[in-house]
């Protein structure tokens, strides 16, 4: 493990971009995401998170703009360099918020050793590789089970193994955590913070404040104007009330106790603090 | 859970191992599936966001429907190219009028009218399909000869006659196309689709084609969601039948999420009262100004017929 602590991997500069040349998706976004951090993207539904890692992962090109790893500028151009590309796909692996669409192999095997396999490794190596990740992530005794006989938990974690077992530098994870039971969650947690102690560096979009709040990772807040509202600690910005209404992550909530009207602020876990009227 | 990684996550820049001159990817299936989601996307969702403050915009969609379907038959029926000229003419302004980009609009509708109109009956411009007064001679035979119940002239050409066959039905497609893009260009599909209640379409066959089309946009999403996906992991040439383990992947993927999907819609409208009969909320009252704005595109047709 060789972490260059404060090394920027990824850079976002000035990133806009537009649905169907219409439509605003981001928005003048600029980020850095150092090597070996957690760093969670914030903001409400429609704000363009999963959009901002779509562009990081070369996957959609922005419309203005420019994405950086290890300083190399990430575009359709340079995509075009086979070294470059399969230094960029086996360096940041994404893993989609819908694991269906990631899910592609006749079965969970397959599925992990896609990855390696497109890398060049070996069919020995890529099926070491394989069935180590099938134990850590405790789904070996699905490994020749079709994704589509899979539980969302067990799905999610096929698709996190499928991008594991190419060793990627950099994580990205959309909504990791959206439709998974409580159990998967904190399993997920875990993984995250054995994988970042690993020398992994992680990105997250999540509108999940308790996540955020478990991780305590430094934060980009996206506004619904699709920009960067605010970078910081997720200490510091889950606790800021003003920023976190603005950008409707949390909202005002009228409700009665007996005759009395409380109007509080409500985020489902960090604030309940009411204001008698 | 940190002790449970296994040891080849520990390493962080391990060499790739060499696979020669791989390409970057499938260019041809990469840009076919890109430009298909892309096209299909922009497309519908242009139809969907026909909202902008021009003539025909905010016109009522049933008016606008019988106007353009009356231009429509007028033009198809009228055999002359003075008065095909003219509701080009007129179909123009309404371009105009409807703040539509008129480059963008005709260069969508002169490729289809090019490739389905132009092409199709160019063959009718030579003497072998309509006969008349040759202006361009192609080809000479000594004789006329006789094959069947065909007779090739002496001189094979093009005539007058059939350039004006050919130029009236390019023109007739133009005008064809422009109408329906027209209407699809300024009719969000909702309302498209309300307005045939006019003419007794059952709302059964509209539930159809509301669902058609709300599947079509979903599929081409996912179909652009699996897409990159794939190129997300991709990282060079497809090692080992990737490929085309990759295409049989999606396409059972797509089928199964299709019949699923299916299914759920069926039992989402079951849960929501579907019975034998569906029935649909009909359209509001219409506006004078719509009723003065359709008389006005009536008239112009009356006037064509009489050209």
């Amino acid at each position: 493990m060789d972490v260059k602590e404060g090394t920027d991997i990824l850079q976002v500069r000035h990133v806009s971009y537009r649905y169907h040349g219409g439509i605003q998706g981001l928005s003048d976004v600029s980020l850095d995401i150092r090597e070996g951090e957690i760093f969670a993207v914030i903001g409400s539904n429609g704000s363009g998170k999963s959009t901002l890692l779509h562009v990081m992962n070369g996957l959609t090109p922005p419309t203005s703009g420019t994405v950086l790893f290890r300083g190399k500028e990430v575009s359709e151009s340079t995509l075009s360099d086979p070294h470059f590309n399969r230094a960029f796909r086996a360096g940041v692996g994404y893993i989609f918020q819908d694991s269906d669409v990631q899910l592609f192999c006749p079965t969970v095997l397959d599925e992990l050793m896609f990855g390696p396999l497109q890398l060049g490794l070996g069919e020995q190596e890529a099926q070491r590789r394989a069935t180590e990740i099938l134990r850590m992530l405790e789904i070996g005794d699905l490994a020749t089970r079709p994704s589509y006989m899979l539980s969302a938990g067990e799905k999610k974690r096929a698709a996190i193994g499928s991008v594991l077992t190419m060793n990627p530098q950099v994580l990205l994870l959309d909504e990791p955590t959206s439709g998974l039971d409580p159990r998967t969650q904190v399993y997920l947690v875990e993984l995250i913070f054995a994988l970042n102690e690993a020398g992994k560096t992680i990105v997250i979009a999540t509108h999940d404040l308790s996540l955020v709040s478990e991780l305590r990772c430094r934060v980009a807040v996206l506004s619904e104007e699709h920009t960067i509202e605010k970078t910081g600690e997720a200490d510091e910005l889950l606790y800021d009330e003003k920023l976190l209404l603005k950008v409707n992550l949390i909202h005002e909530h009228l409700h009665y106790h007996g005759s009395t009207a409380h109007r509080h602020i409500h985020s489902h876990y960090l604030f309940h603090q009411h204001d008698r009227r | 859970m940190n002790d449970s990684l296994p040891a080849f996550l520990h390493t962080l820049h391990e060499p790739l191992p060499d696979i020669g001159h791989a390409r970057a990817a499938p260019p041809v299936l990469d840009r076919a599936l890109e430009r298909i989601g892309s096209v299909i996307g922009t497309t519908f969702m242009q139809w969907e966001l026909a909202s902008k403050n021009g003539l025909l915009q905010t016109m009522d969609a049933r008016v606008k429907l019988v106007c353009l379907l009356f231009l429509l038959v007028v033009g198809t029926v009228k055999n002359a190219i003075v008065p095909g000229l003219t509701l080009a003419g007129l179909l123009f302004l309404l371009v105009c009028l409807s703040r539509l980009n008129p480059v963008h609009f005709y260069r969508r509708t002169g490729v289809l009218a090019f490739l389905f109109g132009f092409l199709i009956v160019l063959p009718a411009a030579c003497n072998l399909v309509t006969g008349g007064e040759i202006i361009l001679p192609l080809m000479r035979l000594r004789t006329a000869r006789t094959l069947w119940v065909y007779t090739l002239p002496a001189t094979i050409g093009i005539t007058r006659e059939g350039l004006s066959v050919v130029g009236l039905v390019t023109l007739r497609m133009v005008n064809c196309l422009t109408i329906s893009f027209l209407l699809l260009c300024t009719t969000p599909f909702p309302h498209i689709i309300k307005s045939l209640k006019l003419f007794r379409v059952p709302d059964g066959l509209l539930i159809v084609f509301v669902l058609t089309y709300k599947y079509i946009l979903i599929f081409s999403e996912m179909l652009k969601a699996i897409h990159l996906a794939g190129k997300s992991r991709l990282s060079g040439g497809s090692a080992a039948g990737g490929a085309g383990a990759w295409a049989a992947g999606r396409i059972t993927f797509l089928f199964r999420k299709t019949q699923s999907r299916c299914e759920e819609i069926f039992q989402a409208m079951v849960s929501r009262g579907l019975g034998k009969e569906i029935k649909l909320a009909a359209a509001g009252k219409l506006r004078r100004r719509d009723v003065a704005e359709g008389l006005c595109l009536i008239c112009c047709g009356v006037i064509l017929i009489w050209m």
